[in-house]
């Protein structure tokens, strides 16, 4: 048996992914084989009941109408997720009170009128098929089944209860909006059109997921995006064969690039300015159903260091405050390595006095430098993470208490030395500066941390290397990752933050179509330039 | 037939081959033993005698532009003798790409790390050039113009930092030499900086330029690239005087004498880490070269996975190049200019004549 | 010795398949080659046995010719 294992690994191995072995595809087990939509109304509910497996809130009304009550017809909707006003108001009351004119109606006739001149309501769609009826239950929609009529008229009535829009607690700014996305797909939309008031702003429906249905829009400005990137795009989220989309972060992890990269090649973002900045770039904003969270595609390096605030501060203050984060995120990677390589192994490079406390602090501990920076990240870690999980209310005293108390009591106890916990600090305060970045700096941290420990400063700067040579490799959806950086004629924005006045052109590895934001370099207008000198040094004379 | 897709724009080729000058900072050593004070005089005649090498380049290069140098070989020599020449300028790549490797691993040892052994410095230097080479031209050429702006910084830096230990009696004597060392030195720097650039033969198919374009790079490159070699050597002159001689790698005790304050010594160690990363970039440059010259010959189309074969024989081939590192100056003094010499500048030499007897790049355009 | 043995191992492990996958036998044959040479000479080196350097053997021979300095 373990040979026949082997065999089969090594038929793999050499035949790469065209093997059979892989070929097994599954059954397709939606409710797409159910059927069409018979005459008979019975036949119908029955057929209906028994695709929602008589679930208890599928309800269904049966109800007469017509001048004698000659016709009967149902309607079918899901409790919760149809607001029960619209049914009762827009679509049973007119349609009850309803008396049709004189001579034979046929039952087409009758599906026509009631869509067109019968009910109040915006959104009427006739529908042969039961999975399309179904669909449209499940998301809100009411439908109306006529007896003797092939045909459903489904009409939108979604009314469920959702978050009101709300600052985002993942990105709290000090100036600028504080709207944040729901988990509702046409507010998230809807926010992000209030920013852009333009035509050109499209937005294309996906469904995804088969067992989730999720729905997925894809926003774009046409005629600045890049169309080979919206068709990349396109064609890979329509070829998801997947079971389930809860959340953004599952489409991000199936059409990324590099899925195995820590970094992310795709970004995230809870705030509609944020989101409406970038499509005004020229990228692809995905809007995933269920998650406040939107994926805008494609995304560079230096987008970790951006913030929106950086546009609506002053430019000299952002950035030095871009600068700050910049070395900020080479702190919380390289500084546990540097502590390491200079006590190990150049203790020469230390000043004599620092020299002689670090040796004081490492005389009493018992560990290698390397396992103590590893035994105090670790914990850090634990802490972080049991910061989050935390309810909020213990969250702050156990956090507070845990960090001081593991500290002190650590240092006290002679398990590490206190230089030590002073660098492991510095690192984790640092690692807030770039939150999204979170993982990818814990990762290579350690992997520089391990490289350090065996070669010292040497270590330290081919892993530096080698860091920068994978970031030059990595791409986004075809445009290089590392782009923003690169001896490039729109440097603007990039280490520093120039006044927006200088940025006159868009990124031109992202934006293809209309490249100019602004006409002319046109710095602005001082306010008294029209006028002559104004008269704000002491007073003239007055006569 | 190309086997490496990617393109790289003119600009990035100047930076890239003033990246490639500047990093021989690290072995003017061989030159000052000879010349002593008066290495810059020989580092400015070097550089003047190898331009019309240089324009030489640019004229092969602009006469074949699709081809790198192994096919030039083939199509000018013939299908035998080109083989045959091809194989030798493999034998050339690789022995350069081994020496520069073995100094890097060497010299790290000497400096800054004393009791690591230098087969695993040299081993994580190609695993990290094989993330590199591995993609190809693009990448290996993508941080160039940093690099290259990080090496002026740092000898800027460097020279204010030590300008108050700077004597202009330490030029002299002057002209005091035997001629003979200024044409040994002038040899040596004609053809071990500035020579090492017929690599870029590999590479010029990659690049998109028109014909007037490459020789305006390739200058303007070997311009900063050399204008910083001889500040280099210089500043080296002008604070240890004609003690240069006496030091394995004057740059480094330049920056030993560096005072920034009372309490930090020692700070050579920050220069040589950025030393590092320049050599680092020329090492996986010319290991590229010896990569696509291997598949070049053999005609193989895709190089990926013969790159940790091609690292792993460059360690130990180095390892055997030099027992001791006496032998190497001596022999990077004698012997070496003259072997560099037939594959620098006779063979191209010989290959434009031949070109043009054969009239072979009009026969290309009929 | 053994440290040598394991990290050639692993990168033959990890360059074989592909290439064999991409059925080239040209490249089969110059990994195979360069394999080979490149192993002799580590296990050469770690046994402390002298190899000769071919560059100075060639300034050896351009000494004799008097084409030096």
């Amino acid at each position: 048996m373990l040979i026949e294992f082997i065999l089969r690994k090594l038929r793999f191995l050499l035949d790469g992914n065209n093997s059979s072995y892989y070929q097994t595809e599954h059954k397709d087990r939606t409710y797409t084989s159910v059927g069409d939509i018979g005459n008979n109304l019975d036949e119908n509910l029955c057929s209906l009941k028994k695709l929602f497996v008589n679930s208890s809130d599928l309800k269904i009304h049966k109800f007469k109408f017509g001048g004698g009550y000659e016709f009967s017809g149902a309607v079918a909707f899901i409790d919760g997720l149809a607001s029960s006003s619209t049914v009762t108001e827009a679509i049973l009351r007119p349609i009850i009170e309803w008396q049709p004119e004189e001579g034979p109606l046929s039952m087409r006739e009758i599906a026509d009128i009631l869509s067109e001149s019968v009910l109040w309501a915006g959104e009427v769609e006739k529908v042969s098929t039961m999975s399309k009826l179904a669909g449209g239950c499940l998301s809100g929609d009411t439908a109306i089944l006529i007896d003797g009529c092939c045909h459903a008229l489904v009409v939108n009535s979604k009314g469920w209860d959702k978050r009101s829009v709300a600052e985002p607690e993942s990105e709290t700014v000090v100036r600028g909006p504080r709207e944040g996305f729901t988990e509702n797909l046409r507010t998230n939309t809807a926010l992000i059109r209030r920013k852009i008031k333009n035509p050109k702003l499209r937005t294309e429906m996906l469904t995804v997921g088969r067992k989730t249905q999720t729905d997925i829009c894809l926003m774009y400005l046409d005629g600045v995006a890049d169309e080979k990137v919206v068709e990349k795009v396109k064609y890979r989220i329509s070829n998801l064969k997947v079971d389930s989309i809860l959340e953004s972060g599952y489409i991000e992890e199936y059409i990324e690039d590099a899925p195995f990269s820590p970094f992310a090649t795709i970004g995230s973002t809870e705030k509609p300015d944020v989101v409406a900045g970038r499509l005004l770039e020229g990228r692809v904003a995905i809007v995933v159903d269920g998650t406040p969270f939107v994926l805008t595609v494609p995304m560079l390096f230096i987008e970790i260091f951006q913030t929106t605030e950086d546009y609506y501060t002053r430019p000299l203050y952002a950035s030095i405050m871009r600068m700050l984060r910049m070395t900020a995120y080479f702190i919380t990677i390289f500084a546990p390595a540097i502590y390491i390589s200079l006590t190990a192994f150049h203790q020469e490079l230390l000043p004599t006095t620092l020299l002689f406390t670090i040796a004081n602090a490492r005389e009493g501990t018992p560990f290698p430098v390397f396992l103590e920076i590893l035994i105090m990240i670790f914990s850090y870690e634990i802490l972080r993470e049991a910061g989050i999980r935390l309810p909020r209310a213990v969250g702050q005293a156990v956090s507070i208490v845990g960090a001081l108390i593991m500290g002190e009591a650590a240092t006290s106890a002679g398990l590490v030395g206190a230089p030590v916990v002073i660098t492991v600090a510095l690192t984790a305060v640092s690692s807030f500066l770039v939150p999204m970045q979170n993982e990818s700096a814990s990762i290579i941290r350690i992997l520089i941390m391990i490289l350090s420990s065996i070669l010292g400063l040497y270590g330290v700067a081919m892993g530096f290397l080698a860091l920068l040579l994978y970031l030059g490799s990595l791409t986004s959806f075809g445009i290089d990752f590392f782009a923003g950086f690169a001896w490039t004629r729109n440097l603007q924005d990039s280490a520093v933050r120039m006044p927006l006045w200088t940025m006159v052109k868009r990124p031109a590895n992202i934006a293809r179509g209309d490249m100019t934001r602004r006409r002319f370099f046109v710095p602005p207008l001082r306010p008294y330039a029209a006028e002559e000198e104004d008269d704000s040094e002491g007073g003239e004379d007055v006569e | 037939m190309r086997i490496d897709k990617g393109q790289i724009s003119s600009r990035l080729l100047l930076f890239s081959v003033a990246c490639f000058l500047q990093s021989s900072a690290l072995l003017t050593a061989f030159l000052t033993e000879i010349t002593r004070q008066d290495s810059w005089i020989v580092v400015l005649l070097g550089a003047i005698v190898y331009l019309p090498f240089l324009w030489l380049l640019g004229t092969l290069m602009a006469m074949f532009p699709e081809q790198n140098l192994i096919q030039i070989l083939d199509e000018v020599y013939g299908p035998v003798l080109g083989k045959i020449l091809g194989l030798a300028y493999l034998w050339f790549f690789l022995t350069l790409s081994s020496v520069n490797l073995t100094d890097l691993a060497d010299f790290t040892k000497g400096t800054i790390m004393f009791r690591t052994p230098a087969p695993a410095m040299s081993a994580v230097c190609i695993l990290v050039s094989a993330i590199a080479v591995r993609k190809g031209i693009k990448l290996v050429t993508k941080f160039s113009p940093l690099f290259v702006i990080v090496a002026i910084v740092t000898m800027t830096l460097s020279t204010f930092l030590v300008i108050n230990q700077f004597k202009l009696e330490n030029f002299l004597p002057i002209f005091t030499l035997p001629a003979k060392s200024y044409f040994q030195g002038t040899h040596i720097i004609a053809t071990i900086p500035f020579g090492e650039m017929v690599v870029y033969l590999m590479i010029h198919p990659n690049v998109k330029f028109s014909r007037r374009e490459i020789r305006k790079s390739l200058f303007w490159g070997f311009a900063v690239g050399g204008l910083t070699l001889w500040s280099t050597t210089l500043r080296d002159i002008g604070v240890l005087g004609n003690t240069v001689d006496l030091f394995t790698v004057p740059s480094l005790i330049t920056f030993r004498l560096v005072q920034v304050g009372p309490s930090i010594s020692r700070t050579e160690i920050l220069f040589a880490i950025i030393l590092i990363m320049l050599l680092f970039y020329k090492i996986t440059l010319l290991y590229y070269v010896a990569v696509l010259t291997i598949s070049q010959l053999f005609k193989i189309r895709s190089y990926n996975h013969l790159v940790l074969v091609v690292g792993s024989l460059m360690i130990t081939y180095g390892l055997t190049l030099y027992p001791s590192p006496q032998k190497q100056a001596a022999s990077v003094q004698e012997t070496v200019p003259v072997i560099w010499t037939v594959f620098e500048i006779l063979i191209p030499t010989l290959t434009f004549i031949l070109a043009k007897i054969r009239k072979l790049p009009k026969a290309k355009e009929a | 010795m053994g440290l040598i043995i394991a990290a050639y191992a692993i990168f033959a492990l990890v360059d074989i398949f592909p290439i064999i996958r991409s059925r080239s036998w040209r490249c089969i044959l110059v990994f195979i080659v360069l394999f080979v040479i490149s192993l002799t000479l580590a296990i050469l080196l770690k046994l402390k046995v002298k190899i000769p350097s071919i560059l100075l053997f060639l300034g050896d021979i351009l000494k004799s010719w008097h084409l030096t300095y």
